[in-house]
Parts: C-alpha cells; sequence; structure tokens
C-alpha cells in the first residue's frame, strides 16, 4: 500500500482542522500533531500540498486565510519541526519556493519553530522577501530579522511586561 | 425562545379557561382568574383528580372513579411542563442572559466567563493594550475575530502550536475573553511551550495555566461574570 496516499489524507485532514480537540481556551489540531509525528517521509507531502494546493489560492487577509486553510500555520511548524532533523538543505530549498501568505506563515513558524532566531540555511530567503518581496512579505520578513538581530534586547522588554502583569 | 414559547402557551390556556369559567360557568372575575391559571398549569386537575372537586369553588363534579383518574394524569403531565418552563425562565433570569445565547458552560477551568469588574475599566483596558502589543511583537500579527458564534459558545480559542488566536460572536460579549488567550499567549512563552503538540504540554500543565490565569485576569481588574 502507497503510504503516501495516507499522508496525503493526513495533511489534509491537518490543513483543514478536520480533528480539532478544544481543552480549556486550547485548541489542539489533533491531525497535525500526527503529521508530526509521521517524520521525515511526510515531508513531500507536505511540500506539495503546501505549494500546489494552498499557495495559488490563499487569501491573504488573515480572517479569510484561517476560513480557508485553518491548519496551514499548524503544518508549516510542524513541516520545519521535522526539517530541523537533518533537512535543513531540503527546507531552505522549499522555503526559497514560497510566496505570499505561505511565505509569511512560513516565516512566522520558523520564529516560532527557532524561538525568534534564523537558521543560516533560510537566511538568504528571508532577506530577498525583507528587500524585494511584497509589502507584507517585507513587513514580516523585517519584523524576523528584527528579532533575529536584537533578541535579547527585545526578549528582555517582553520578560519584563510579564512580570509587570504577574507573570 | 423555548421560554417564551411555554409563556405565550401558558398565557393562552389561561385566558382560553378564565372566559369559559366567566361567561359559561358564571364565575366571578377572580375565581375566573384563578381557576384559569391553575387549569393551564394542571393544578386543578390534580386537585379535581384527587377530591372530585373544583378547585377554585368547591362544586362536586360528579366525576367517576376513571374520569377523576384521567384528571390526575393529565394535570400531573401539565404541572412538570409548567414547572420546566418556569424553571427555564428562573434560570435565564438568573444568568441575565437570554437561553440562546452562547455560554462557555462553567465546568472545570477554562470555561468561565468574565467581565470588567465595576470600577477597573481603566486598569482592564491598560492590561489588554500592553498584552496586545506584546502579542503584535512576539508574533507579528493580531488575534483573529471572527463574527460566527462559536458552536459550543466559547468565545475565544489559542492553538499553542502557532499561538494563533481565535475571538469569537465578533466579541459582542466583551474584552474579557481576548484578555484571557492574550494572556495564555503569554503563559505558554513563559513555559516554552509555544510551537508544541498536546502530548508535550500535557494535561496538568493546561490546568495549572487554566487556573493562573484566573488570578492574572483578577490582577488585571477582571471578575467572572455573575
Amino acid at each position: 500500500m502507497d503510504p503516501s496516499n495516507d499522508y496525503l489524507a493526513l495533511v489534509r485532514d491537518a490543513l483543514y482542522a478536520r480533528h480539532m480537540k478544544q481543552v480549556g481556551c486550547f485548541a489542539f489540531n489533533q491531525a497535525s500533531d500526527r503529521v508530526q509525528e509521521a517524520g521525515t517521509p511526510i515531508l513531500p507531502t507536505l511540500e506539495r500540498v503546501l505549494r500546489d494546493e494552498v499557495m495559488p489560492r490563499c487569501p491573504s487577509d488573515p480572517s479569510a486565510q484561517h476560513q480557508g486553510f485553518p491548519g496551514l500555520g499548524n503544518l508549516l511548524v510542524d513541516y520545519f519541526r521535522i526539517a530541523r532533523d537533518g533537512q535543513m538543505e531540503r527546507a531552505a530549498e522549499f522555503l526559497s519556493s514560497l510566496r505570499g501568505p505561505v511565505l509569511i506563515e512560513a516565516i512566522r513558524a520558523i520564529s516560532t519553530v527557532w524561538d525568534h532566531t534564523i537558521p543560516s540555511p533560510f537566511m538568504p530567503t528571508i532577506e530577498t522577501a525583507a528587500r524585494t518581496g511584497s509589502p507584507e512579505e517585507r513587513e514580516i520578513a523585517s519584523w524576523s530579522l528584527d528579532w533575529h538581530q536584537n533578541k535579547p534586547q527585545i526578549e528582555e522588554e517582553l520578560a519584563a511586561s510579564r512580570k509587570e502583569m504577574g507573570l | 425562545m423555548l421560554f417564551a414559547v411555554g409563556v405565550g402557551l401558558l398565557a393562552a390556556s389561561t385566558a382560553y379557561s378564565a372566559y369559559d369559567r366567566y361567561f359559561n360557568q358564571g364565575q366571578s372575575g377572580w375565581q375566573a382568574l384563578l381557576g384559569g391559571a391553575a387549569d393551564a398549569t394542571g393544578i386543578s386537575g390534580i386537585y379535581t383528580g384527587i377530591t372530585g372537586r373544583d378547585l377554585v369553588t368547591q362544586h362536586h363534579l360528579s366525576l367517576t372513579p376513571a374520569q377523576q383518574r384521567q384528571m390526575l394524569t393529565e394535570g400531573s403531565i401539565q404541572v412538570v411542563g409548567s414547572a420546566l418552563v418556569l424553571y427555564g425562565g428562573v434560570r435565564s433570569f438568573l444568568r441575565g442572559r437570554v437561553p440562546v445565547a452562547p455560554t462557555r458552560g462553567g465546568k472545570l477551568f477554562g470555561l468561565r466567563e468574565w467581565e470588567v469588574a465595576p470600577g477597573q475599566q481603566a486598569k482592564a483596558a491598560k492590561t489588554l493594550q500592553q498584552l496586545e502589543a506584546d502579542y503584535f511583537k512576539a508574533t507579528g500579527r493580531r488575534p483573529v475575530v471572527l463574527d460566527a458564534d462559536h458552536p459550543q459558545g466559547a468565545l475565544g480559542y489559542i492553538d499553542p502550536k502557532t499561538g494563533h488566536i481565535e475571538l469569537y460572536s465578533g466579541e459582542r460579549f466583551g474584552s474579557a475573553a481576548r484578555a484571557e488567550e492574550l494572556f495564555h499567549y503569554q503563559q505558554l512563552k513563559a513555559r516554552g511551550l509555544l510551537g508544541k503538540t498536546e502530548a508535550e504540554i500535557g494535561p496538568k500543565v493546561i490546568q495549572e495555566m487554566e487556573q493562573e490565569v484566573e488570578q492574572l485576569l483578577r490582577n488585571a481588574g477582571f471578575q467572572p461574570k455573575r
């Protein structure tokens, strides 16, 4: 049996948030968690769905994007968490092929997975987006670079704010 | 909605029965009104079923035992129905909102609704502004507000894997849900749990965060909704 068919169904389940679990205020995309468990073999399917199915018809408005592809952010976090283990060159190539809202979400996912530092294989794509991308791409890429360059200072400011609020 | 329909039916039934007592049975205005209400709620049926007399006039109605049993049964069913309508109305009144409005259930953690405490508007607004600014700085985005109601009546959710916050019902029920989800983001950030799966976070930590957020909301000028 070809496992790629199972992967495709699983990725689409995660993309369209078909199996959500809500615990108090926390929402978990269970299919996305299973995507992550699948590991490296699911990367080609993830790339295909994100690049060929989502990218051509992903709206830029955040509400519309979330309604159309509610699991997009989850899949990108899954992708980079899997790729972190020995698949960085592949991930850099994939990142460079992205445009528009999917690229924007991918840069956010990188910030989540690497806690606001940009791994060097991704740097050329993010720097290019900051210079020559659409206004939205430039904004998120500049935000990501600002974090990368000034992380200790920004972290300190946010930590002070959390402390003030009792956290 | 169901409460309104139930009250409407009871009122119509009372009016019909009072009309019958006043015009056809020659009872006084008060007798007709009280008798009508007792008929509509089923109290007359139970009384007559047991005693064989009319509740208001005390006239003996010369019913057979079978007719009395039938009146007792029908009266009992009517009383239960009326009690349910009354219970629904009282419950809705005590909650201060109509029964069809979204509700978060009130069970365990994270299911309580919050509102700005009296006299704490400035404090709550300042905290919310700070939370918003910090969230935007950390994620490069703002919470998504959906106009639709959540199917289970939730007012907001956060996805720990992405940090994405979703607020429902167009935030018609105030700003507390926004504050709660933004506090949850800060909790996840402080614990290094962003980007993690449910299994990696675990139920114990989720429960801890739900408990902690209640104190954070209180400190920020919010209170549980009555």
